[in-house]
């Protein structure tokens, strides 16, 4: 006999998961101006990052995974 | 002639001149004055002069490198610019995937200096040689 068990409910939204980068994001980073922001969802989390988007430039952002049912930074890269 | 590679490069006294004015200039060790700096790097085929012109300051993570300066007889060779922010803070110190795609698609090495070192992304040197269009190749 076999239990099924329901897959966890998504219950932080997208924006939600933004704000948390964010939060974040301006701590390390001050002014995010210059990014775009991508969220992706994937099995392990929202998946937030902060890219650039001028031709020929050097850097990077913040880039983030984010717990889809706390909200919980799950890993974080500061690339620059 | 042909371009210098970046091994070759990244020991040249200009460079490397260049490479320690561009890191103290980023203030790595002042958070609130932190940034990346950086510019360009050039070879005149005929007489083999390498010489340097600094990019306009970054800010806090990036650095437009997509403007280099006409310098007269001379050819784009390679880029350069500072990762000033610790690993301390979190802060990753290698070349950023953003960096990593800009250097293949302009041609030439680009040199980042870090913590860590001197390490450069993209081509190893120059792609098509000193000819051209003296600015980026591609």
């Amino acid at each position: 006999m076999s239990t099924l068990v329901a897959p966890a409910a998504r219950t932080i939204t997208a924006a939600q998961a933004v704000a948390v980068a964010e939060a974040d994001a301006l701590g390390a980073y001050g002014d995010l101006s210059l990014y775009r922001v991508e969220v992706t969802p994937t099995p392990d989390g929202w998946r937030v990052c902060y890219q650039l988007h001028q031709p020929r430039t050097a850097g990077g952002g913040p880039h983030y995974l984010i717990d889809t049912t706390t909200g919980a930074i799950l890993d974080k890269k500061y690339y620059q | 002639m042909d371009a210098p590679t970046a091994d070759e490069l990244r020991v040249h006294p200009v460079v490397v001149a260049a490479f320690a004015a561009a890191w103290a200039d980023s203030f790595p060790d002042d958070r609130a004055l932190r940034h990346e700096e950086g510019g360009y790097i050039y070879r005149n085929p005929t007489s083999g002069e390498v010489s340097v012109r600094r990019a306009l300051p970054g800010n806090w993570g990036s650095l437009s490198l997509n403007n280099p300066p006409l310098v007269r007889d001379a050819f784009l060779v390679a880029t350069y610019h500072t990762h000033p922010h610790p690993i301390a803070e979190g802060f990753d110190p290698d070349p950023s995937a953003h960096d990593i795609y800009w250097a293949d698609d302009s041609g030439v090495p680009w040199f980042v200096v870090s913590e860590l070192g001197i390490v450069f992304v993209g081509p190893s040197r120059r792609i098509g040689g000193l000819v051209g269009n003296p600015g980026y190749p591609k």
